[in-house]
């Protein structure tokens, strides 16, 4: 017998599924060279469930969460009385066992000593800022998070899944604050990974550092229609939150999407595919939030739109299997600490885009006048219109095939939509990164032909 | 919790039992949160009861904060944390004490008539219905409306080795409409939110039909929206979109844990003149129904007004109780969390520019060619840079001193000072908005934010 189903046959509850979240965290957060605050453990634990009630042909369904097991009792009572008060004509089984794939998603040094790997990692990026000073500036943090998350996730259902997984997340971000004496400037790298291995100081230091200073000499943005190129990072905000929800089931089903199955949306060079099972990709598990086995799923191919993603509600409306996309999101307000109280909904996992051919000197060599875009301020597309609109961060003005002058200011703007069909290049080495308002994507750098900035 | 606290004193006694005398001062905050949250759209609604409850304890050493937090509310699982918190730290370079404040007692929910929990789930999934019901059946451009219903209930309990001992209830009803409209391959969606500290009473004040026609004349308007122009124009900011300028633009660079930090571009500037005359920004925890409202933070100061700008004039930082001993000037009752799980930081609660004198009309009247932002979308702190990034989910344009069609989504973005010095108007109308706030990309507490139209000069802008 699972580990749950008594406390169900007890409420006389036929129909449910209990997914249970356990995490332990711990961080250093840094003021200046200082440590500000050190958390150990953040300990938490939730259950969420969800009881369905049939009558006739309509079916309910109902939600509770509790953090502690001598309270699933009640929970389980409160989602029942909860499916009963929502009957509606809908279809819904909770899913059946199904093969799972094997994925990579722990991190031995964060699963073995997370304490000993936070104090190691924040000792080597502090001493890092300090190495090579330049003559000229000074270079300081001013804040930082170093942080892992070990977590275990369990799903119980009615249909006989019964499956576990272990997960690590490692989260930092470090603000790189530069002087003259007279002139200051900032940049602030923040960064979810599966392991901490994945970000690696001594290469990634020196960038940090040079955009730092080089935003000390930033002027603002031109002002026109340029080609822009955008870094992964950016590409992650831009693309995650319209493409998903345009890819969507659910979507689909509520006729709110635009993209058809078989519409070209996109430039021909443009090729994207949900990975659900990417190695060491932040959204990839063996199941989804509801025990539906994660895969990869083509969304763009050549330019043309192929395949819905579906969680379980939305792939029995349409007729169709679902694909591993019953997800409670990372990303704004849920960190791996209470995602299990977030409702599961469509969404993608890790979408990654195709390399293209070119190297990013050959993209910039090709653009007379352009951007290059580094870090937004915060670029969050509306995801029925896709129109978006940020202020630059740190970036740089393209001239004549070249790197030239530092941006900060004026914005980038346009729609999501429009920039698809209009690619002129896509870099060929893709990069896993999280963004500020989305979670994943494995992504090249994307040049986009004729973009409106916004400048003086 | 209630009928429970008595057991949550019992940890507290627990903790101080176990760390008096070793460190230099300890709190602990006993946190629950409970809502119940209803999502209704064309397809179907779903119910949830989401539920979070811990314990957060800190403890201050060598001027390093030690923190430990625990699901588990329990006396022998919290004493254990506790142990785990007296451990040697490597001292910083630079040692902060920690003031000692005097001890405060108090015990006091902020007012629900309808309290969420005794409220019948049965009412406010009719409620939802109806809403639905009728933004549905108005326009049949509309094809799907999406209501949302949510109430919590955050029951904070605090004490600390000074000596308070402090509990809170704080409710918030909050509705949002969100009629999805679509001609031919467009499809846009505005939202209506509307919500308060409060019970469910505040939904059943609502005027139902007249939200719903706003709501859905918003979203259909956006149908023949233009975009906006890009570049220096004049601008009219709603009051939420005010709200949001005060609140990004200014309350985070006032934020003082960013002075300790040296990444506040605001730190050299109190007491002299940073913005026109018209501008005067408040942060109130204090203000009644306000979204952002509490009775005190979540290191035991008592909540308060603080006027950050009056007239124009920068008046000085929002506190916690470590930044206020840094700099040697009282805390302002603006610590906050977002749950046991997460750290303490110097927040805004309910942040506003206080209302000018001035007709909308009259604000308008002499703008040759500008742009309204209108319902505050989202928007980006810059502490350092002292930059602004606002974006609104619709616009109107302005020619020669009338409102002369819709735009869809702006974002203005400059330097804040340059855009507070052009403020040179406000209106007479006062709105709160709803909002979450975030510290960078993490760390989400409820913030209020509004104030009145204001008139600016010049700002840059582009479609959103």
């Amino acid at each position: 017998m699972a580990k749950f189903e008594r406390l169900f046959k007890k409420a006389k509850v036929e129909e449910y599924d209990i997914y249970t979240l356990k995490t332990t965290a711990n961080d250093v957060q840094l003021r200046g060279f200082d440590i500000e605050a050190v958390r150990e453990p953040i300990e938490n634990v939730g259950h969420t469930v969800r009881v369905i009630t049939r009558e006739g042909g309509l079916v309910g369904m109902g939600a509770s969460s509790c953090s502690s097991e001598k309270k699933l009792e009640g929970c389980i009572g409160r989602a029942k009385f909860l499916s009963t008060l929502n009957m509606q004509k809908i279809k819904y089984e909770f899913p059946a066992p199904k093969p799972l794939p094997r994925v990579d998603i722990v991190d031995a040094a964060i699963k073995e000593d997370p304490v000993t790997a936070v104090n190691e990692f924040t000792k080597a990026i502090l001493g890092l800022v300090g190495e090579k000073p330049r003559s000229d500036r000074s270079i300081k943090p001013t804040f930082g998070k170093i942080r892992t998350y070990l977590s275990e996730t369990s799903i119980e259902n009615s249909s006989g899944i019964d499956c576990a997984k272990v997960e690590t997340y490692f989260y930092f971000e470090l603000a790189l604050k530069v002087s003259d004496g007279t002139r200051i400037a900032e940049f602030w790298p923040r960064k979810y990974r599966r392991r901490i291995s994945n970000i690696n100081p001594e290469e990634e230091m020196p960038r940090w550092k040079k955009l730092a200073y080089d935003t000390l000499d930033a002027k603002g943005a031109p002002h026109g229609k340029f080609p822009v190129i955008l870094n992964p990072e950016s590409l992650c905000d831009a693309l995650v939150s319209p493409v998903g929800f345009h890819s969507s089931g659910d979507q689909k089903f509520k006729n709110q999407t635009v993209f058809k199955e078989g519409d070209t949306v996109a430039s021909e060079a443009v090729a994207m595919v949900d990975d659900g099972l990417l190695s060491y990709g932040l959204v990839s598990s063996p199941f989804d939030d509801e025990g539906n086995p994660q895969r990869r799923t083509t969304i763009i191919e050549k330019g043309v739109f192929k395949n819905c993603i579906c969680d379980q509600q939305y792939a029995m409306a349409l007729g169709r299997d679902p694909t591993g996309n019953g997800i409670k999101p990372l990303g704004i307000l849920l960190n791996p600490l209470n995602k299990d109280t977030s409702p599961v909904r469509t969404a993608l996992t890790n979408l990654s885009v195709k390399p293209g051919t070119m190297s990013l000197e050959e993209m910039i060599e090709d653009v007379k006048q352009g951007v290059l875009i580094d870090q937004f301020s915060w670029l969050n597309p509306d995801p029925f219109s896709s129109s978006f609109s940020s202020e630059i961060r740190n970036g740089y003005r393209i001239e004549g095939g070249e790197i030239k002058q530092p941006i900060k200011g004026g914005m980038v703007s346009g729609k999501v939509f429009d920039l698809l069909k209009d690619v002129g290049g896509i870099s060929s080495r893709a990069h896993l990164e999280s963004g500020a308002s989305a979670f994943s994507i494995v992504s090249p750098y994307m040049k986009f032909n004729s973009v409106q900035v916004v400048g003086q | 919790m209630s009928g429970e606290l008595d057991k949550v004193y019992d940890i507290f006694e627990k903790v101080g039992s176990t760390l008096d005398g070793k460190v230099e001062y300890w709190d602990v905050l006993y946190d629950s949160q409970a809502s119940c949250s209803i999502v209704k759209d064309k397809v179907d609604v779903k119910v949830s009861t989401p539920e979070l409850e811990g314990v957060q304890l800190r403890a201050f050493k060598g001027g390093v904060w030690l923190t430990s937090s625990t699901h588990r509310v329990e006396k022998a699982a919290v004493a254990d944390l506790a142990k785990r918190l007296i451990k040697p730290i490597e001292a910083p370079r630079r040692v902060i004490k920690l003031e000692r404040l005097k001890a405060h007692r108090l015990d006091r929910p902020l007012p629900a008539k309808k309290s969420p929990r005794e409220t019948p789930l049965e009412d406010k999934l009719e409620v939802v219905r109806d809403y639905h019901k009728l933004a549905s059946s108005l326009d049949k451009r509309v094809i799907n409306t999406r209501v949302v219903c949510i109430d919590s209930l955050i029951e904070r309990a605090f004490a600390n080795s000074e000596g308070s001992l402090m509990h809170q209830t704080v409710p918030r009803t909050r509705l949002v409409i969100v009629p999805i409209a679509r001609e031919g391959d467009r499809i846009e969606a505005d939202f209506l939110s509307k919500g308060r500290t409060g019970g469910f009473e505040f939904i059943d004040g609502l005027d139902m039909e007249g939200l719903c026609r706003k709501a859905v004349a918003s979203s259909v308007e956006l149908l023949g929206a233009k975009v906006p122009p890009s570049g220096e124009l004049t601008v009219i900011a709603d009051p939420g979109m005010a709200g949001i300028i005060a609140h990004e633009s200014f309350g985070h660079g006032l934020e003082a844990d960013q002075v300790m930090r040296d990444r506040s571009y605001l730190a050299a500037l109190v007491g002299k003149k940073v913005a026109s005359e018209e501008s005067t920004i408040v942060d109130s925890p204090v203000l009644e129904g306000g979204w952002g409202s509490y009775v005190f933070d979540d290191e035991g100061t008592p909540a308060k007004e603080n006027v950050i700008l009056d007239r124009g004039i920068l008046k000085g930082f929002l506190h916690d109780r470590l930044s206020s001993s840094a700099l040697g000037v009282p805390p302002t009752g603006n610590c906050r969390v977002e749950s046991f799980l997460t750290k303490h930081f110097v927040r805004m609660s309910n942040t506003y520019f206080r209302p000018g004198d001035m007709a909308l009309e009259e604000l308008i009247e002499p703008v040759k060619r500008g742009v309204m932002l209108a319902h505050a979308n989202f928007g980006m702190e810059d502490p350092l840079g002292g930059g602004i990034q606002c974006t609104s989910s619709k616009g109107y344009m302005i020619e020669n001193g009338k409102i002369a069609g819709a735009l869809t989504s702006v974002s203005l973005a400059g330097r804040v000072l340059d855009l507070l010095k052009n403020i040179d108007g406000a209106s007479r109308d006062f709105e709160m908005s709803v909002g979450t706030c975030g510290k960078g990309s993490e760390d989400y507490v409820p913030a209020g934010d509004g104030g009145c139209y204001l008139r600016i000069s010049k700002a840059m802008v582009s479609g959103g």
